[in-house]
């Protein structure tokens, strides 16, 4: 499937709106929402909100995670926010400061 | 002997220069994509939905055909088959497809406008004159 991507060395600052996967290689500031996948890779950073059905974080990633299915954070992950969904994972060695918001 | 607006068929794009460039990294913008605020950076972006603010690039910038950007624009080549309102100030060439509409002062070293675009704006581009010419011109 098709998707939009942010390479790496690209900084972009405001608000992406998308219904499609969302790849994070570079930097982005703002505001960050699609109805599909988000992945912040390794070395890649993004300091903003983040609204998605899904969520992969290898990379750092300041800000508040809205993803409505499941949230996965890789060992090489930084994220400093709070987080909202349904189901979630932490790889060891995954760095979290924040609160995790589920229905239990 | 230089120039710098022509007619015709599509340029021969320079090849993306991939060096230490991881393959595949290159920044796109789908269809269903809107971005609002400033890009800058080094890389190529192709741009298949629709930009509202700066672009700042040291690589190529391609607007797919049913873009819709409204921004001003630094790049090397920049390649226009959507619309685009907006200044475009391009180290390379700046080519507008067929189908492009464009409202916007264009500078560039090499300007190519095929049969189609549509433009409304400026042109300006810097090239020597032949010898003989600029003779007269004094």
């Amino acid at each position: 499937m098709a998707s939009t991507v942010i390479g790496v060395g690209i900084t972009i600052e405001g608000e992406i709106t998308t219904e499609e996967d969302v790849v994070v290689h570079g930097t982005l500031r703002g505001k960050l929402e699609t109805k599909e996948h988000v992945s912040v890779e390794q070395g890649a950073v993004v300091e903003a909100d983040v609204t998605s059905n899904t969520l992969m974080l290898a990379g750092t990633l300041t800000g508040n995670v809205a993803s409505g299915e499941r949230v996965d954070l890789q060992s090489s992950a930084k994220l400093v926010g709070n987080v909202r969904t349904a189901r979630i994972t932490i790889a060891d060695g995954a760095q979290f400061k924040g609160n995790v918001e589920m229905d239990v | 002997m230089p120039t710098c607006v022509g007619v015709g068929s599509p340029p021969v794009m320079a090849q993306p220069n991939n060096y230490m460039k991881p393959v595949g990294s290159d920044t796109r913008f789908g269809a269903v994509t809107r971005v609002r605020g400033r890009i800058d950076g080094d890389g190529n972006l192709v741009v298949e939905g629709a930009v509202e603010g700066n672009i700042s690039l040291r690589g190529d910038l391609q607007l797919a055909v049913g873009s819709e950007v409204t921004a001003d624009i630094e790049a090397q080549d920049v390649d226009i088959e959507g619309t685009l309102d907006g200044d475009v100030s391009a180290s390379g060439q700046v080519h507008l497809g067929p189908g492009s509409r464009v409202r916007g002062a264009l500078r560039a070293s090499a300007i190519i406008i095929d049969d189609g675009a549509r433009f409304a704006g400026r042109l300006e581009c810097d090239f020597d004159m032949p010898a003989e010419l600029e003779e007269r011109r004094r």
